[in-house]
Order: C-alpha cells, then sequence, then structure tokens
C-alpha cells in the first residue's frame, strides 16, 4: 500500500518548513507569510498528491491507463484553474498598504 | 557613508555572516527576532531531521585524492573541487553553517579514502577525530552499503533533507543581507507598475 511505507510520513516536515522558511525571505509581516506559506503547502500537497495518484493507478492497474491519463489531464487542468486564481485573489489582497 | 537612495536597499554583512554561522541569527541581530527564531527552528529542525534519519551518518567530505581523477571541459578539477564532485551533497550541505563543520574538520584531519582496486578496502576504517570522534567523517563503503542494502529508504531522503536545509539557508543569509524579496510596507514608487 502506498502510505504504509514510512518515508511518506517524513515529507509534511520537507513541506512545512520549506513554505514557512521561502514565505518568510518573501515578507516580513506574519499575515502575509503565513498566507503564502499555506499557498505553498496547498499547490505542492495538490501537484504532488495528484501525480502520486496517477502513479499508483497506473502501476496497479496497467490495463486503466486511458482512463488513468484523461483523470491526470483533467486534474491538471482543474488544480492550475483553481490555483491561479486563488493566487490572483491573493495578489490583490495583498497590495501595499496606503499610509 | 553614502546615503541609500529611494528604491535601493541597504546591505547588512555582518548579519548575512551571522545567519550563514546560525540560521536566523543576522536577523535577531536586526531586531526581526521572530523571523530569526523561524528560520533557525525550520532549517536546524530540517537539518537534524535529516541527519537522524541518515543514522548520523549523511552529512561528510571525504579525501577522494586516491579515486580517479575527474575533469571538466578537459580540464583536471584541483584537491577540494575534485571532493566535492565525488560528494556534491556537501556544496548544498555547506550552507547550513556551524552545524557541518566537524565535517570539513574531518575533511581536514582523516586520511584519505582507499582506492577502489586497493586490498582490504571493504575492512578499511578511518582513525576516528579526538574531538568529533566519527561524527560527520566520511563512512567507509561497506558501512555505506549496508546503510543502503538494510534499512528503508529513511537514509537517502535524510541527506536530501540536510541538503534542502542548507540551500534554503542561502535564501535566509540574502534575506539578512538585504531584506525580504517583496516590502510589503514599503510606498509604491510614482508612476510605477502594481
Amino acid at each position: 500500500m502506498l502510505f504504509a511505507a514510512s518515508i511518506y510520513w517524513d515529507l509534511p516536515v520537507l513541506l512545512i518548513a520549506v513554505s514557512l522558511v521561502y514565505s518568510a525571505t518573501r515578507h516580513d509581516r506574519w499575515d502575509r507569510i503565513v498566507k503564502e506559506a499555506a499557498n505553498w503547502i496547498v499547490r505542492m500537497v495538490g501537484f504532488l498528491g495528484g501525480l502520486g495518484v496517477v502513479l499508483y493507478l497506473l502501476s496497479t492497474h496497467p490495463h486503466l491507463w486511458k482512463i488513468a491519463a484523461a483523470i491526470g489531464i483533467v486534474a491538471t487542468i482543474i488544480y492550475y484553474a483553481v490555483t491561479l486564481s486563488l493566487f490572483r485573489k491573493w495578489k490583490k489582497s495583498a497590495a501595499p498598504v496606503a499610509k | 557613508m553614502i546615503p541609500a537612495l529611494p528604491g535601493t536597499r541597504k546591505l547588512d554583512p555582518l548579519a548575512a555572516f551571522l545567519s550563514y554561522l546560525l540560521p536566523g541569527l543576522g536577523q535577531i541581530v536586526q531586531g526581526r527576532v521572530g523571523k530569526g527564531v523561524l528560520y533557525f527552528v525550520c532549517l536546524y529542525g530540517l537539518f537534524f531531521y535529516g541527519l537522524t534519519m541518515g543514522s548520523w551518518k549523511n552529512v561528510w567530505l571525504g579525501d577522494y585524492s586516491q579515486q580517479a581523477e575527474v575533469q571538466i571541459l578537459g580540464r583536471k578539477l584541483p584537491g577540494l573541487l575534485k571532493d566535492l564532485s565525488y560528494r556534491r551533497e556537501f556544496a548544498g550541505q555547506f550552507w547550513i553553517g556551524i552545524a557541518a563543520w566537524p565535517a570539513i574538520l574531518q575533511y581536514q584531519t582523516t586520511e584519505p579514502l582507499p582506492k577502489p582496486d586497493e586490498p582490504g578496502k571493504e575492512v578499511w576504517q578511518p582513525k576516528p577525530n579526538s574531538i568529533f570522534g566519527s561524527h560527520m567523517q566520511a563512512p567507509p563503503e561497506a558501512e555505506l552499503n549496508k546503510l543502503q542494502r538494510d534499512a528503508d529508504k529513511r537514509w537517502d531522503l535524510g541527506w536530501v533533507f540536510t541538503v534542502i536545509a542548507g540551500v534554503l539557508n542561502i535564501l535566509v543569509i540574502y534575506d539578512a543581507l538585504c531584506g525580504p524579496v517583496v516590502r510589503d510596507d514599503e510606498p509604491k514608487p510614482a508612476g510605477g507598475a502594481a
């Protein structure tokens, strides 16, 4: 089973540390650091998780490769449509504070 | 001192050096204590988590002078560059700062790794250092083979964690040198794009 291997349980440490450190080098304000870190976690988990599911399906049911490929393509399109619109919304809210 | 022009950034090389030594120390000295602590906890956490995953045997730089020459663009790589070409991971791990210095000390004091065709290389053991013992010392090939053969894949993932921690500290050093990439509270330049 995919999640029985312990190697996958180490990845959240990496995801959280990388997202927080990268976001903190982009901003000084805590609300923006946390928001950007959360966005990065969602993007990475979504992308890598989606890829993992497609590869898992292909390795366990190789005869379903056409269905797996179609799910992969549709999921990628939906993923980018959602994350890009989220990113745009975030960009608007992160505009410099007027003094 | 030349006053900083509007839109330019004042560089702080001392803070950058301190952040190299200990991730986040430069930011703490600059008064950005919360961010400094965040960097320290995240990067040391990641680095030592990776070290633990690798049984404390995945951060080292060996002396590969007895090994085959390495050529890039027809030129033989000298000393340290040759050793780094055999152990590329350390080029990333180095940037974590003091935490990787035992590996440098071990590199300076440990005898070269044996030649690939040398008799008895399977049982070769480097002499432990008087201060650090075998900590961050290049492990013998037999021990490396045992770690990779008998353990799960965590040994390999462990060195990836340590390399990522080191490389991320380069971003932290940059942040200490000239501040965050996006200046949140900086007024927009007149006529500038959004």
